[in-house]
């Protein structure tokens, strides 16, 4: 392993700071780079990633078109 | 991996506020709250629709007291920073006071609930789901009403982090501002929330016979 080289437990560690984009982009790098070649970790990634995919698009409900007249016809009698 | 929020951390598109029906619609008296915080009622009215385990009625009352409140204290809203955070904070607030009202039993079987499930909450449905089905596909396997049923049935601290997070794409700091709780917490919140998601999926899967359960 080089010096640039993370080993699994870390890979694994920052896993969700990865897919949540809250990793510096030398880090990133680092564990993407881990990830893409190694056997143990990418099933993990690929999914978790699966899951984020699957809560994104799929609770999309909108609010009733009644409770935003509602609640805009409230506003408007609050005034200024 | 896609957080569309690096981009423009207030409008991401997985959580896109909805604009329509404002055109017919007589203008507000206070300046920029209909721009900055009227589209965000559809995501105010997710959130509090998980927050009430999918109680349509008491999410109704939330969202428009949500509104309303953030109406009357809109002057002190500061701008440049997150409406739709500083609407759930409010929307949280109005929650956890209207539950404190109805009765504090609910709260006292959460909490131990959470204790029940975090020993388990950190190990990962990965091997299980592997040895039952390609992982690959085994999150195509649910609709739309499932996975919220699934969402519903985390513990309230679980709950609120992963919804913040995963459905409406808060940032790590933002979800730390809404809910009250230092970074770490937030972390360590996601990280048992989400692999609890994911074992509540998995043996929902298995009880649908979406696949068989694994057998070690």
């Amino acid at each position: 392993m080089s010096r640039h080289e993370i080993s699994c437990s870390d890979a694994l560690d920052q896993l969700w700071a990865l897919l949540d984009q809250e990793i510096g982009d030398d880090d990133a790098d680092l564990v993407r780079e881990h990830i893409e070649r190694c056997s143990h970790c990418y099933p993990q990634y690929d999914f978790d990633r699966a899951y984020r995919e699957l809560l994104a698009l799929q609770c999309r409900e909108q609010a009733p078109p009644e409770l935003r007249r509602r609640i805009f016809m409230r506003l408007l009698e609050e005034g200024a | 991996m896609d957080r569309s929020s690096a981009a423009e951390p207030d409008r991401p598109d997985a959580a896109a506020p909805t604009r329509a029906s404002q055109a017919a619609e007589p203008p507000l008296p206070k300046p920029g709250f209909a721009e900055d915080a009227l589209p965000w009622l559809d995501a105010v009215y997710r959130f509090a629709l998980r927050l009430t385990a999918g109680n349509r009625s008491e999410a109704d009352d939330i969202v428009q007291d949500t509104f309303l409140r953030a109406y009357r204290h809109w002057s002190t809203f500061e701008p440049g920073t997150s409406a739709r955070a500083w609407l759930f904070t409010i929307a949280r607030n109005v929650f956890l006071r209207s539950k404190e009202r109805q009765s504090r039993v609910p709260e006292t079987l959460a909490s131990e609930l959470s204790h029940d499930v975090t020993g388990s909450a950190s190990e990962s449905v990965l091997g299980d789901v592997s040895r039952s089905n390609p992982e690959h596909r085994f999150f195509d396997s649910f609709i739309d009403r499932e996975v919220i049923r699934a969402v519903e049935q985390l513990p309230d601290d679980f709950r609120e982090v992963v919804v913040l997070s995963d459905i409406e794409g808060l940032n790590y700091a933002e979800i730390a501002a809404v809910v009250g709780v230092p970074l770490g917490t937030v972390k360590s919140r996601l990280y048992r929330g989400r692999r609890l998601l994911q074992r509540v999926l998995y043996d929902y899967a298995v009880e649908m016979g979406y696949v068989r359960r694994s057998t070690q």
